[in-house]
């Protein structure tokens, strides 16, 4: 595992928070975070019930459970050269943001001959972080989801794939890819039904450029 | 990023061309599509290690063929 130093945003004072960018994490990591992700999903749901908040506007991952993610995660993350990778951002001492990222079985759908792109399978900010407005919830820090895309966008470059990235979007989380991260909205895939999200060669080159 | 170390590879001609092929297309380079190579070799030998099996399987055609992997 290796790390490097990065900043965050609080949000409530604009100050910079000093934070640790991780890449090829131990399971272990989805363990610790969890732990304390699972409680700040509940305490949201149960504020999301009590304002009786439309489905609509409830946190489409608040059902996800890394520690439950480890099951499938254990037979792909074998070795130095799984194709999977798992990366995350540290900072007050627990984990800010995860993603789990492949290298394998994944080409570009826009380039019209085979090109490889890393595939981004599961990305998330840590529960405190989210903006939930029909409850009047402010993320605490702010930048981690980018960080991570960054992170996967920089693998792409390491493995000679030119920083495509590319990825199925939850519905809230569209404009964040779309407008935020630069990428090419692809349209509905059935499988899974989600809208397909790819980061090209060239927005892949702004994208690093315009990050600190 | 992990220290890199180099080696040399001797290779008959249609290798080296099916090498350069496959840079080729995947517009990568030749070490770029060995490290590819041998993460799908591997992924495939450990999840065939693990009792699954490895199909091909044509959608059009209902064609379905399983790939024998020796482990």
């Amino acid at each position: 595992m290796s790390s490097h130093p990065t900043k965050l945003k609080r949000v409530s004072t604009g100050e910079l928070v000093d934070a640790e960018l991780h890449d090829d994490l131990p399971l272990d990591a989805l363990f610790d975070a969890e732990e304390l992700w699972a409680p700040e999903r509940v305490r949201i749901l149960r504020d999301c019930v009590k304002r009786a908040v439309g489905d609509q506007d409830i946190p489409q991952s608040i059902h996800w459970n890394w520690s439950r993610k480890t099951l499938d995660l254990r037979s792909r993350l074998s070795g130095p050269l799984s194709p999977y990778r798992l990366f995350g951002t540290k900072a007050e001492g627990r984990w800010q943001g995860l993603m789990v990222c492949c290298c394998v079985g994944y080409l570009s759908k826009i380039h019209t001959e085979s090109r490889d792109v890393v595939y981004v399978n599961l990305l998330e900010s840590a529960p405190w972080n989210w903006e939930i407005k029909a409850i009047g919830r402010t993320p605490l820090l702010r930048g981690i989801g980018k960080q991570l895309v960054e992170l996967a966008v920089r693998w792409s470059n390491d493995l000679g794939f030119k920083g495509r990235v590319g990825l199925h979007s939850l519905r809230q989380s569209e404009t964040f890819y779309g407008t935020n991260c630069g990428m090419t909205d692809l349209g509905l895939d059935n499988k899974p039904p989600m809208r397909y999200f790819e980061l090209t060669e060239k927005a892949a080159r702004m994208f690093l450029e315009n990050e600190p | 990023m992990q220290d890199k170390r180099t080696m040399t590879l001797n290779l008959a001609p249609s290798e080296m061309e099916a090498l350069d092929d496959l840079a080729r297309r995947k517009d990568l380079s030749k070490t770029a599509v060995i490290r590819q190579a041998l993460r799908l070799y591997q992924l495939v030998l450990s999840r065939v290690g693990q009792g699954e099996k490895l199909f091909f399987e044509d959608e059009l055609q209902g064609k379905k063929s399983e790939l024998m992997v020796l482990g």
